[in-house]
């Protein structure tokens, strides 16, 4: 379903602050695929994320999806196939809005907009159930602002918001890491569940080592900008927390 | 002094019109758009030019209304196309309108004299035309932020950055937003022109100001959450604006000192700290983390 080609991305080139973030990936990653994303800070996994998504351009290589290459399209045509979550919780959602609006815009990933009301039809009661899914009781405040939410309902929201529409690809890039953590638990029960549910290829980055032990099928370390463990399967399955642990340098 | 409160409403209804179309591009699209200043004068001499030849007055005045949305489109486009920042882009088109209103309307100034108006002499016409249309304009935005495009504009006021990855294309929301806000100041210069029976090149400057004044003494006292209550509020901001400068030219203020005290009256209530929220000139895109503190947990 993705597949990315020689992947090279350095920043500020042919300055003296010139760094080689990515150096070389090759990534294959194939429907209903779950895959936690590891490695230490500054290893390039937002990078790797981004280019993705297309938020940045690769300096080279290609990435396909579904076997088209669109390592030169816009981000926001790719937004159409990716659903994301970052770990601002922030940054998913539009404050200013209530969460029926902010989730009317999600159903419209991949659709033209047009002059329809943007909640006229069954658009509520489809929020309405979906919402029902979080257990959050947020169903029944549907006209609340989101601005005035925790940052753990606006990350579940969020994360509603990025599968209702099944994108091909969820991009979570430690989307629990701010939250405090009785919501970051809430939030990857979640993603588990709705992962399961959809059955969206996807991708975690997480610096939780059990969390990218017990989550997904399969595990991948980045260190200095290159693939340093694929751990796919019954090989997963496997590992043990010390052993990742000392993969870490 | 009743014909002064009269005067007063009358213009503030018409200059309300300008007062929300600076209220989408500030507030909803959180775009500090300057071509307004040039806009407004569009309008006044499309209008204008248009009537003096003899074109039904209705219709001059809907062209004035599609001449400023293509003042708009070309300040979106620059932002967005040519990747030129949100200020440079307002001040292009802004300095660009400055020839071609003087082209349009052949001369500095243009008179209309005996000619059909959408407004006539007789007393309150005014009041009633340019109410009417302020209030079908405000139903007609209303309904609009509510429809599929409408909401998308707002969020990308709010959030530029979800709107991308839900696979929307911010670009064109952004040129169809300013079209709008700056048709309606366009629209609201049409309407001035008729009601002070002239056109002139220099009637724009200091539209962004005025606007904004309106925009904060709206929110300030009104103010609230919601399309509906936002656009009324701007509307009686701008009403309630040209009171306080006619009270204010009674009371013996010159007339040429009018633009000094409203742009100081703008920078104290943006400066001072009691109110700082209120008026806060650009929202962040995310607001700060307090708020969220503060919010249920
Ligand atoms: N826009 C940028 N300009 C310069 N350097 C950057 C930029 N973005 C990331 N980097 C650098 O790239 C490296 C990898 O960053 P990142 O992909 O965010 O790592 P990770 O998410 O794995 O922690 C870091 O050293 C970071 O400083
Ligand atoms: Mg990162």
């Amino acid at each position: 379903m993705l597949e990315l080609i020689g992947i090279h991305k350095s920043f500020n080139r042919g300055t003296v602050d010139e760094v080689q973030v990515l150096k070389g990936i090759n990534l294959k990653i194939n429907d209903g695929d779950f895959v936690t994303l590891v490695g230490n800070n500054g290893a390039g996994k937002t990078t790797l994320l981004n280019i993705i998504a297309g938020s940045l351009f690769p300096d080279e290589g290609k990435v396909l999806i579904d076997g088209v290459d669109v390592t030169n399209l816009p981000e926001y045509k790719r937004g159409r196939l990716i659903g994301r979550v970052f770990q601002d919780p922030l940054m998913g959602t539009a404050p200013s809005m209530t969460i029926n609006e902010n989730m009317a815009l999600a159903l419209k990933r991949g659709k033209r907009l047009g002059f329809k009301w943007a909640l006229g039809g069954n658009t509520k009661a489809m929020i309405k159930d979906s919402l029902e899914t979080l257990s959050l009781g947020l169903e029944e405040r549907g006209r609340a602002g989101v601005g005035l939410l925790s940052g753990g309902q606006r990350q579940a929201i969020t994360i509603l918001m990025a599968t209702m529409a099944e994108p091909k690809l969820l991009l979570l890039d430690e989307h629990t890491a701010a939250l405090d953590p009785r919501a970051a638990s809430l939030i990857s029960e979640l993603t588990e569940r709705i992962v399961g549910e959809t059955g969206v290829a996807a991708i975690m980055v997480t610096h939780n080592l059990s969390s990218a032990l017990s989550m997904g099928n399969r595990l991948i370390m980045m260190e200095g900008g290159m693939i340093a463990l694929d751990a796919k399967g019954d090989e997963k399955k496997r590992l043990t927390h010390e052993e990742l642990l000392a993969m870490y340098v | 002094m009743q014909g002064l409160i009269f005067l007063t409403i009358e213009q503030g209804l018409a200059f309300s019109v300008m007062a929300i179309g600076v209220y989408i591009s500030f507030r909803i699209l959180n775009f500090a758009d300057l071509s307004v200043d040039g806009s407004f004068p569009l309008g006044a001499a499309t209008a204008a030019s248009l009537i003096a030849a003899g074109v039904n007055p209705y219709m001059a005045t809907l062209a004035a209304f599609i001449a400023g949305m293509a003042a708009g489109a070309v300040t979106g486009l620059l932002n967005t196309k040519a990747h030129i920042s949100e200020l440079l882009s307002g001040i292009l088109t802004m300095t660009a309108l400055y020839s071609i209103n003087l082209r349009i309307m052949g001369k500095s100034n243009l008179p209309l004299l005996n000619e059909r108006l959408i407004i006539t002499d007789e007393p309150l016409n005014a009041m009633m035309v340019f109410g009417i249309i302020l209030v079908v304009l405000i139903v007609l935005l209303y309904a609009f932020f509510y429809t599929e495009i409408g909401l998308a504009i707002r969020a990308l006021g709010s959030n530029p950055k979800m709107l991308i990855s839900l696979g929307i294309n911010t670009d064109g929301l952004k040129v169809l937003g300013l079209s709008l806000s700056n048709g309606l100041v366009a629209l609201s210069g049409s309407l001035i022109a008729q009601y002070q029976g002239f056109a002139d090149v220099g009637m724009g400057i200091g539209t962004i100001v005025i606007g904004l004044a309106s925009v904060i003494i709206g929110e300030m006292l009104i103010g609230g959450s919601g399309i509906l209550r936002s656009l009324i509020s701007v509307a009686a901001g701008s009403i309630i604006y040209r009171m306080a400068i006619s009270l204010a030219m009674r009371a013996g203020m010159p007339p040429t000192d009018l633009k000094l005290v409203t742009a100081v009256g703008v920078i104290l209530i943006l400066t001072l700290p009691q109110f700082k929220g209120i008026a806060k000139f650009k929202r962040p895109v995310i607001e700060p983390a307090g708020k969220v503190q503060k919010a249920e947990r």
